[in-house]
């Protein structure tokens, strides 16, 4: 009998000795790789970008610190930059208002059991897929000023004389909205297809039963079931549009003409390429980051405000 | 209030599978009829052409006087608790029984009356501002319920609404159901896998297999005068018992271990001779040998396995009569007999058994077919 | 239920405003609203690309001619043009190489992260982990490219080819991250359980359960991260100081000075340029569309 319970008390002893140990160093062990290259790459550029702004440095000299003597330059003494936050902010709100419920519209015609709607799914995601550099090579010819580029000869059908697109200063940012809206529109009517098809049959079944009218369904029963992905989208297009129209923006006009697309990311890349000064891109990196996080978290306190249906 | 008809209807899915065969059927005013088959059977298809769900390939629908089969769900004045209830999750529960209303622009004031009627009449007045995801099943399944009867329609329908509770909650909510029904006394089409709910529950069962309605009547009238075997099997728990037999002159022959079992017919023989099924319930089986003069049909056998309820014991046997092929549980071919028993019976794995059974007791069917032979009793001793 | 009340219930119409007339809005106007909905959204889509595909099909004067149109035949010469142009494939040659580096480091730092933030970690290291890799869903690397410019200098690492197989690595890590936590979450603890009363260790269990599972999702984050990467372009701008290192698409922008006058050409290098992007879509299109959506016909 006592061999036995020694026995037991020896595996207990060993029992708990070996599991949290095996546990904690896996978990660790794990995530390392991966954490250290998020530490690195990303998470130093952040810290760094944020101590760099109070600096003042060229790349060649030893840098100076200046404290917030950039940000103050920007706010005060920096016209091209208010341009810069406004036009940014243009784009933003541009691409929310119309890439959301466009996406919306396309997802709930997508919804069905017919066969071709996944053909129509397919192509409607095809330019997301297409490279970047192919989209705004492509769109810059398709902009051409002269009378012979295709968006003029479209014009032309509606009898509307030509337009300079790109190198007109109201109409090339909207011409670089519209591409951004063409690429990312996909993405967000496959997002908003799975959310809609994710309401279960029975509840839109319970609804039909209590009313023929489908565009009542929809908004007191589909949408508001809607509203996680509907935010979660938006969210993702405030992001999406900064990076994207920052890289469109560079290869097609490069903030032109006379700062007219040039957004806050675009902006960071001259002052650091052009005017070598790494200050105050950093400055304006920390504000973009800030603009982002600000307008980011408005969207998802917007969208997660329970309204209480009584 | 009004009646449901189903008149010839034919329901034909895209891939040619047919859910529902010519089915006829009359739910009168104010009845509870029950549809009950094993899965697949188009019970839930035929429900839901009730409500305008699924599409009529043939035949009509009518509820009252009106044929309904192209008129929109939400104009045919009916309500139906589905399955897993289909809660509005972003509504209360207020919200939720207050929708049917609002939808029909009832004014707010009379909304108001009639959800807290309705929650009053379910014991929901305090749940009222939760949300279904707050509620337990139980709870769930009563708002479900009560947003079926805030709008007063004319029939309810309903779609397997207790198979997600739990067994205990499952009891309850049948008795709940049954009081609703004798104090609204609104026409009422359930649909059901279980036929311990349709036994229970219903004025009327109807038993459907295949798309086709085997047998409809009371649910004594099912037990005691099955109309085929399928009918035979599905209802009853535990299940009747089957085995081949052959009938010889009046008398039936069944294989025993060492020699047939025979037993004389009298009035019970159907006319004919030849291989019969023959159906025997568990409770007709009496302990014993039976004496050879009284003419019974006896069986030796083995015991199996024992179950122990207390109140009865369940004796499951081997016996050497052969079992039809069709007599499965689960996809598996059973292979022994079940006997019910009063009380507390002793017997262990292995030892040899003998039980008897009254010609009266007698089930037999058509080999073939499975239609049931007459003539048959109403077995009044049972 | 509340037993012993009167109840008045009065079986009828609820209200009177609705009348009876049959079927609603019949369906054919709703699907025909619908399907001409989805063809000019499809034309708008499609049109461009099918442009592309016209145009590098032209001779450039047949371009200038007539821009818009249907090319004289299928011709094939911009393609050969472009295939016989070295840089261009010592720049494809550079996006394999880093993309084929990053893609799998992502694709298995990203399981484990992934794994381990699902079954391991606790509430509080987990959510501020998990925090971390949010916080990179909304505010982009994009955002930080220039200040990653000087971090990499700062390190010292000079070689474009690594300093973009770090970033591409880092770029797709916080989707992926959060795609293999909701796998792995969704993968029934009992898995895990009975592996380890059997004597596995935690890093077993991953290799040889949790992986074999994940074949899926894996596929998926190696094929939308090669995508994604593939066609990546500012981040390559900035890091980038040497144009042998260049990678395809920045190869392809710096290719409008020396095609400047030659559309057709340029349009044919782009189009080759998408074809593995292309494929890799065509091949995997439903896998990487029932991610981002469940199956459509729960409709």
């Amino acid at each position: 009998m006592t061999n036995v319970t020694a026995h037991a008390r020896a595996a207990t002893v060993r029992g708990l000795l070996r599991r949290p140990r095996t546990g904690s160093v896996a978990k660790v062990l794990m995530i390392t790789p991966a954490m250290a290259l998020f530490l690195t790459f990303y998470v130093a550029a952040v810290v760094f970008g944020i101590v760099l702004s109070l600096y003042s440095w060229n790349g060649l000299e030893p840098r100076h610190y200046v404290g917030l003597a950039n940000y103050r330059q920007l706010f005060s003494d920096d016209p091209i930059f208010l341009t810069n936050v406004k036009i940014t902010l243009l784009v933003v709100v541009a691409c929310v208002a119309t890439v959301l419920p466009l996406a919306l519209l396309l997802a709930v015609c997508l919804a069905g059991r017919s066969r071709i709607l996944p053909v129509f799914r397919s192509i409607l995601f095809l330019p997301v897929i297409v490279p970047l550099a192919a989209t705004a090579l492509l769109w810059s010819e398709f902009f051409s000023p002269t009378a012979d580029g295709v968006a003029n000869r479209l014009l032309h059908v509606f009898g509307i004389g030509r337009v300079a697109w790109l190198g007109d200063t109201t109409a090339a940012p909207w011409a670089l909205i519209m591409v951004s809206i063409w690429t990312l529109v996909g993405i967000h009517v496959v997002i908003q297809l799975s959310a809609l098809s994710a309401i279960p049959t029975e509840l839109k079944e319970a609804a039909r039963l209590e009313t023929p009218s489908t565009s009542r369904v929809f908004l007191h029963v589909i949408l508001p079931l809607l509203r996680d992905s509907l935010t979660v989208s938006a969210a993702l297009i405030v992001t999406g549009t900064f990076v994207f129209f920052t890289a469109l923006a560079f290869i097609m006009t490069l903030g032109g003409p006379d700062h007219a697309t040039e957004v806050l990311g675009l902006r960071a890349y001259l002052d650091g390429f052009d005017a070598l000064n790494f200050g105050r891109a950093s400055a304006v990196t920390v504000i973009t980051m800030l603009i982002t996080i600000v307008l980011v978290g408005f969207t998802l306190f917007v969208g997660s405000r329970r309204r209480v249906e009584y | 209030m009004a009646s449901i008809r189903f008149d010839g209807v034919t329901k034909r899915f895209k891939d040619g599978t047919v859910a529902v065969n010519d089915l006829s059927l009359d739910v009168p005013d104010g009845e509870f009829i029950i549809l009950v088959g094993p899965s697949g059977c188009g019970k839930t298809t035929a429900l839901r052409m009730v409500a305008g769900l699924e599409d009529v390939s043939e035949g009509s629908i009518y509820l009252g006087d009106e044929r309904v089969n192209d008129v929109d769900p939400g104009y045919r004045d009916i309500a139906m608790v589905f399955q897993s209830y289909a809660l509005f999750p972003h509504m209360t529960v207020y919200a939720n029984m207050a929708f049917p209303l609002k939808m029909r622009r009832v004014a707010k004031r009379e909304v108001n009356e009639r959800v807290r009627e309705a929650a009053r009449l379910l014991g929901l007045e305090p749940l009222l501002a939760r949300r279904p995801s707050q509620l337990s099943g139980g709870q769930r399944q009563r708002v479900a319920m009560g947003r079926a009867i805030v709008r007063h329609p004319a029939a309810f329908l309903m779609d397997e609404p207790l198979s997600n509770l739990d067994a205990k909650l499952r009891t309850e909510m049948r008795g709940q159901l049954a009081r609703m029904h004798l104090r609204l006394g609104v026409t009422t089409l359930y649909v059901t896998h279980d036929q311990t709910e349709a036994m229970t529950l219903g004025s009327r069962i109807a038993v459907m297999k295949d798309g086709i309605v085997q047998q409809s009547g009371p649910p004594q009238e099912l037990y005691r005068a099955p109309r085929n075997a399928f009918v035979a099997r599905f209802i009853g728990s535990p299940p009747m018992n089957f085995m081949h037999g052959e009938l010889v002159d009046d008398a039936l022959v069944v294989d025993g271990p060492d020699e047939p079992a025979r037993v004389r017919l009298g009035e019970r023989w159907p006319g004919r001779s030849g291989s019969v099924l023959v159906g025997i319930r568990p409770e007709a089986f009496c302990e014993g040998a039976g004496d050879p003069a009284e003419d019974v049909l006896t069986l030796h056998g083995e015991v199996d396995v024992v179950e122990d309820l207390g109140a009865e014991t369940m004796v499951y046997f081997r016996h050497s009569a052969r079992i039809p092929e069709l007599v499965q549980v689960d996809g598996q071919p059973v292979e022994t007999f079940v006997a019910r028993l009063e009380g507390m019976r002793l017997h262990t794995p292995g030892e040899r058994i003998s039980f008897h059974v009254d010609p009266a007791a007698l089930y037999l069917f058509d080999a073939d077919s499975g239609d049931a032979l007459a003539p048959q009793l109403t077995h009044e001793r049972l | 239920m509340a037993d012993g009340e009167a109840v008045t219930y009065a079986p009828g119409r609820a209200e009177t405003r609705m009348e009876r007339p049959h079927r609603a809005a019949p369906p054919f106007v709703r699907e025909l609203a619908r399907y001409a909905i989805l063809i000019v959204a499809s034309a708008i889509a499609l049109y461009p690309v099918l442009w592309l595909v016209a145009a590098a099909m032209k001779t450039q004067p047949e371009y200038i001619q007539n821009p818009t149109g249907l090319p004289h035949s299928i011709n094939f010469t911009n393609f050969q043009t472009v295939l016989g142009n070295h840089v261009l494939l010592r720049y494809v040659l550079n996006s394999a190489i880093v993309v084929g580096c990053a893609v799998p480091i992502v694709t298995v730092t990203s399981a484990m992260a992934g794994y381990s933030l699902a079954r391991l970690w606790g509430k509080a290291g987990g959510t501020a982990i998990l925090f971390l890799f949010l916080f990179s869903e909304f505010v982009p690397i994009g955002i930080v490219a220039i200040p990653l410019l000087l971090t990499m200098q700062q390190l010292g690492i000079e070689s474009g080819k690594v300093r973009l197989i770090c970033v591409y690595s880092v770029l797709m890590m916080g989707f992926a991250v959060l795609v293999f936590r909701a796998f792995f979450r969704s993968v029934p603890e009992e898995l895990r359980e009975a592996a380890r009363l059997d004597g596995c260790s935690e890093f077993g269990v991953f290799w040889r359960i949790m992986v074999p599972l994940a074949r899926s999702p894996m596929t998926l984050i190696a094929v939308i991260s090669f995508i994604a990467l593939w066609n990546e372009l500012f981040l390559a701008v900035v890091l980038l100081n040497d144009a042998t290192d260049r990678t395809l698409p920045l190869g392809l922008t710096e290719l409008r000075g020396t095609y400047s006058t030659d559309w057709p050409t340029l349009a044919a290098a782009l189009l080759l340029s998408a074809v593995p992007t292309l494929v890799l879509y065509a091949v995997f299109q439903n896998k990487i569309t029932s991610q981002l959506s469940r199956s459509t016909t729960r409709d």
